[in-house]
């Protein structure tokens, strides 16, 4: 299976490589499960311009609720080999305030870590593992853990 | 007419020269911090141009960086930037946001960034990094997340 994330995260460099294409467009939704909560988030990379590369990222947390989201991402320089993530859900949490992340993954694996917030806050800090969930499929899925918004 | 006209042809040449959407980063110093942005800019929709951001903030550690630009109508001939830095900030639990102001003639403008509501900001000259070829580059000062 490592070998398949291998191939899917590297498809997805290659693909900003190469450029913009229609296929893009059609692209299939990487998810991650926000452990140990429950959340699991599908992010939608758009290659913007060559190398090196760049995402702009479109997703949905929507396990519990229905949540856009929307940030950026581009590989480690300083940590080479890792793609490094940063993105608002914005979901309204306790407080009138949105969640935001920033992220580390392997390229290796797809696996990682993530420490999220909601902004003003200063009790909203949490971190974890950011675990790659192949083959997502859109669903929601099953909650396996609680609600990131609430549960802190 | 022929003035205005000349103008704004000008403006929007040197707007696609800094923000060319085949894909070069463009990159500008937060000066005097040592940060530098290096934004790449994807046009949405006909005129009035407007731009999504992303991009990288990789001098010190690996940070993302999202946002958005349009030209700008109080004050004709600016490209005007507002983007996340998903820089963390453990002691106040938040990121940078920013907000900057480029004049389309030199490519240079000013910035100001800020933890969100907790009423630390600071400001300065954002200058624009020719050549930029996305590696970390010179440390010229301090950390804008961490010195402020």
């Amino acid at each position: 299976m490592p070998k398949k994330i291998l191939i899917a995260l590297f498809s997805l460099l290659a693909v900003s490589v190469i450029g913009p294409s229609p296929a893009q467009a059609q692209a299939p939704d990487f998810c991650w499960n926000v452990s140990p909560f429950g959340n699991i988030l599908k992010l939608r990379f758009l290659a913007v311009g060559s190398a090196p590369v760049r995402f702009l990222i479109s997703g949905v947390d929507d396990v519990f609720s229905d949540n856009s989201i929307e940030g950026g991402a581009s590989p480690g320089v300083n940590e080479p080999g890792t793609l490094r993530i940063g993105f608002r859900d914005n979901a309204i949490a306790g407080g009138g305030t949105e969640i935001e992340c920033n992220v580390v993954i392997s390229l290796a694996d797809g696996n990682g870590t993530y420490a999220c917030w909601r902004d003003i806050f200063h009790d909203g800090l949490i971190s974890g593992p950011f675990v790659f969930i192949p083959g997502c499929t859109g669903v929601p899925g099953v909650p396996t853990g609680p609600d990131m918004r609430t549960a802190r | 007419m022929l003035k205005r006209t000349l103008v704004m042809v000008c403006a929007l040449l040197a707007a696609s020269a800094l923000v060319s959407s085949a894909g070069a980063d463009t990159c500008w110093q937060l000066s005097p911090r040592g940060n530098m942005v290096k934004l790449r800019f994807l046009p949405v929709g006909p005129a009035p141009f407007r731009f999504l951001i992303t991009g990288v903030e990789d001098v010190f550690t690996d940070r993302a960086v999202n946002g958005s630009a349009s030209f700008g109508f109080h004050e004709p001939n600016t490209l005007r930037l507002g983007f996340t830095d998903y820089a963390i900030d453990p002691a106040n639990t938040s990121h940078l946001e920013c907000n900057a102001s480029v004049v389309l003639a030199t490519g240079n403008g000013t910035w100001t960034c800020w933890i969100d509501v907790m009423g630390t900001s600071a400001s300065g000259d954002f200058v624009l990094v020719p050549g930029c070829v996305g590696v970390p580059g010179i440390v010229t000062g301090p950390d804008l997340a961490t010195v402020r």
